[in-house]
């Protein structure tokens, strides 16, 4: 909650009643029950090769994992700015020949510069191990076998083959790359993880956000449940109904997994989900949007939400929407990269290349890099719950992961495996004076703040 | 002959009925002594002769991809971090003083300027108007902006692009609602509150934009660009008691503000809009900021635009409300804008008649 000062008249304190009850209304993911917390998403159980399975990872959901439990990813086409980087299905490109300079695919730089760290630089198979199909392995249904550079027969997914991440060490990591980068041509072209299909009728979609996987139609208009609503019955008619919208259900449709169908009328079929009847909301600008969730008794549907946030975060009212703060309500913020190497590296980990950080953030200076975008710091007493936020040792000199005896070594806050940052310039909560700091508005090299809703942008992708 | 005087008397009652209902919008527009408008173009003020000479002698300024190729020859090896993210690097953290060997910057030469007197007083540096009526233009980031191929019309990269992102992003949904409108011709105070809007701008079937549209007050999340001041309207022209403000600045990409002393309009207005310039003494370091987060070096490219470059111009330039060093750390700016008349509804009138973030420029100054 914002501070405000100069509270002098009547006036402006019964505005700022109205003020605080409008933005405790948005917290929506406080208040979530552990019991709701607990709630995975279900997904389609389709026939797998032996010595491979689903792990629900805490935000990305259901993946495909190996037998060790490490989160299996692709490396979908993206169309970048100045041509194509990714993997056609059927064609694994992704090879054990380390690239040495920049491939000139994003604007305005050109190629044939000679990457960060290049006598050390892996190659994409030392990164993004290949998932290999041994002599005796066969297709099952989506899952087939390919032939990969050096001869390699590597598994695939729906024609999209298959690989690990280096930086997943156990079961349900997931810190290769996310469903939740900034993606867009302004990026690079990220690998994802791999999953089954959501358990979800054709009329919806699953959509990854910081605070969970969003349920909305599948033309991406948000779904939400009323508190009013008994299980399996609508209470929401009359005026009611000029907000928000039953989603109908098919005539001839069943149910499925969680999903059920109430009769609201005679012939008139509702979906249910969870046993709540389901709606979109009529004034929804943006979709999809948590603006039907600011309407009382209405809230957004999650098939699965994300851990809650460490203790003593908070979520903060920005102009822009609501932003993660920690508990001294400062702005949190995730940097991203991606180079413009044919392999499209990821260089936002602290095991990766720093120069990319350390140019925008010091000029090269480590220093001052602590003054634009220090680190956030974690108490001696605080501890992480979960598995996506974490508490780990870093040497700002280096900007490496470090034990906790290291000389230098600061503990601090980290989520999907890197640290979060707090910024030099933000001075009272709500501010975000460095969101899209960095090359294509820090899509690319850079730092966004943490949105939560981001009502004028993407809703925090 | 006879189907053509149908056609013509036709047309006639259609026109008059167009006409009609022109007169019915602009009844409608101005009620209960109020009326609303929404921005729909604002431009930098850049005056600008035919063939650019007499304000751009040496012509225009390099950009990103020209500076990069003079200080990186591509007949040259060269790695990324000692090129491209020294480039980038200067963007977000540019010299203060000198720029890199080899690359230079024009600034806009000339007496003559587009833009509004500040202070009130005609001092050296100084523009007079392009009719030579108004003396003491205080518009210094004329001399920043004016050779930049991305702010000149009728084709720099960011003119053609600034309505196509009034229509696509509403975070800049700026609106201006004028109360105790006795006569919108003439009126000696009225009060000016602006607002941002939360919808779509209203369009014609060829795109462009019209009056008589709806916005709903942001009164969610834009309370801080809630502010009142007063005006007066003489002949047709608004003009406002200077106010310091921030408002929301943004193109297609993040969502930075702007903050703005002494702040004011000069518009002629109509039931249909309004129009003309917006004045005041803009943040440099806020400036420098929102100028990078909006636009990303591949636009700047096309607009041949280095912010590195003109962050020092603005420090060589600055005329007004020195830091804790007592270096100015303010640039007077003027902005040709545009607006449309729209029906403003406020879902929450006792938020809208006071701003929380009424403190914003003392924040502002705790900073310096």
């Amino acid at each position: 909650m914002r501070q405000y000062r100069g509270v002098v008249r009547l006036s402006l304190a019964v505005a700022l009643v109205a003020v605080t009850a409008m933005a405790v209304q948005g917290k929506e993911s406080h208040q979530w029950t552990k019991q709701q917390r607990a709630l995975t998403q279900e997904y389609v159980a389709e026939e797998m090769p032996p010595g491979f399975q689903v792990v629900i990872a805490e935000v990305e959901g259901p993946v495909f994992a190996d037998a060790s439990g490490k989160t299996l990813y692709i490396w979908p086409v993206t169309a970048l700015r100045n041509g194509n980087a990714g993997e056609l299905k059927g064609r694994p490109t992704c090879d054990a020949t380390p690239t040495k300079v920049t491939t000139g695919l994003q604007s305005p730089y050109p190629g044939g510069l000679e990457l960060p760290e290049v006598s050390t630089r892996p190659s994409c198979v030392q990164v993004w191990p290949p998932v290999l199909a041994d002599a005796s392995a066969k297709p099952v249904g989506k899952w087939t076998i390919l032939d990969g550079p050096g001869g390699r027969k590597q598994w695939a997914y729906d024609g999209q083959a298959l690989y690990t991440s280096v930086l997943d060490k156990k079961r349900g990591d997931n810190w290769g790359q996310s469903n939740n980068n900034p993606g867009g041509d302004s990026s690079g072209a990220s690998r994802e993880p791999a999953g089954p299909p959501p358990n979800i009728p054709p009329q919806f979609a699953v959509k990854s956000y910081k605070n969970g996987r969003l349920l909305t139609l599948a033309d991406t208009k948000s779904i939400y449940v009323y508190d009013k609503d008994a299980p399996n019955k609508s209470n929401c008619t009359g005026a009611c109904l000029e907000k928000f919208t039953p989603v109908l259900a098919p005539e001839n449709v069943l149910p499925q997994g969680a999903w059920s169908i109430i009769e609201r009328s005679s012939g008139v079929k509702q979906w249910a989900y969870r046993k709540q009847p389901v709606y979109t909301y009529n004034l929804e600008d943006k979709t999809p949007s948590f603006e039907g969730g600011d309407e009382p008794g209405w809230r957004n549907v999650f098939t699965q939400l994300a851990p809650a946030f460490p203790k003593g975060f908070q979520i903060t009212d920005t102009n822009a929407g609501q932003v993660l703060a920690d508990a001294k309500g400062r702005t949190i913020y995730l940097y991203n990269c991606n180079d413009d190497a044919t392999d499209q590296l990821d260089c936002s980990h602290p095991s990766q290349p720093q120069a990319y950080r350390l140019a925008l953030c010091g000029k090269g200076d480590w220093k001052r890099c602590q003054e634009t975008f220090p680190y956030l710091l974690a108490a001696n007493d605080e501890k992480s719950e979960s598995q996506i936020w974490s508490i780990k040792y870093i040497n700002a000199a280096s900007g490496r992961w470090v034990e906790p005896g290291d000389p230098g070594a600061l503990r601090v806050w980290a989520y999907r495996d890197r640290p979060v940052y707090l910024c030099g310039r933000d001075r009272n909560p709500g501010d975000f004076d460095c969101d899209g700091w960095g090359e294509f508005s820090a899509g690319r090299n850079g730092w966004k703040a943490f949105w939560i809703r981001d009502v004028y942008g993407r809703n925090g992708i | 002959m006879a189907k053509h005087t149908s056609l013509k008397l036709s047309a006639a009652l259609v026109g008059a009925g167009l006409v009609f209902a022109h007169s019915a919008l602009a009844d409608e527009a101005l009620q209960n002594g109020k009326i609303g408008y929404v921005l729909t173009n604002k431009n930098w003020a850049i005056y600008q002769t035919p063939d650019g000479k007499a304000e751009c002698p040496n012509g225009l300024n390099d950009g990103p991809r020209e500076q990069f190729d003079k200080l990186y020859p591509r007949d040259q090896k060269h790695n990324v971090a000692d090129s491209w993210l020294e480039r980038e690097g200067e963007v977000w953290l540019p010299d203060p003083v000198s720029a890199k060997p080899g690359l230079s910057f024009y600034e806009a030469q000339g007496k003559i300027a587009i833009g509004l007197d500040l202070d009130g007083k005609n001092k050296p540096g100084d523009f007079v108007s392009p009719d030579g009526a108004v003396s003491g233009i205080d518009n210094r980031i004329y001399k920043v902006f004016g050779c930049v191929a991305n702010y000149r019309g009728p084709d720099g990269s960011y003119r053609h692009f600034v309505e196509s992102y009034m229509q696509k992003d509403n975070y800049n949904r700026l609106m201006m609602e004028f109360s105790d409108v006795d006569n919108l011709v003439n009126d000696p105070d009225v009060t000016v509150t602006l607002y941002r809007g939360r919808d779509d701008l209203l369009l014609d079937a060829a795109g462009k934009f019209i009056a008589g549209g709806t916005q709903r007050v942001d009164t969610q999340w834009g309370r801080e660009f809630i502010k009142t001041t007063h005006g007066k309207i003489v002949d047709g022209v608004l003009t406002t008691v200077p106010m310091d403000i921030t408002y929301p600045e943004s193109l297609a990409r993040g969502a930075p503000k702007q903050f703005v002393r002494d702040w004011r309009v000069q518009l002629r207005v109509s039931t249909d809009g309004a129009e003309g310039l917006m004045g005041g003494y803009l943040d440099i370091a806020r400036l420098h900021n929102n100028l990078g987060q909006n636009w990303g070096t591949h636009y700047r490219s096309y607009g041949q635009e280095s912010i590195s470059d003109e962050y020092r111009a603005m420090l060589r330039n600055a005329d007004a409300y020195p830091d804790k060093d007592g270096k100015n750390a303010f640039i007077s700016s003027g902005w040709e804008i545009k607006f449309k008349q729209v029906f403003i509804i406020n879902p929450n009138p006792a938020v809208a008649q006071v701003s929380p973030r009424d403190d914003a420029a003392v924040t502002e100054k705790a900073r310096r």
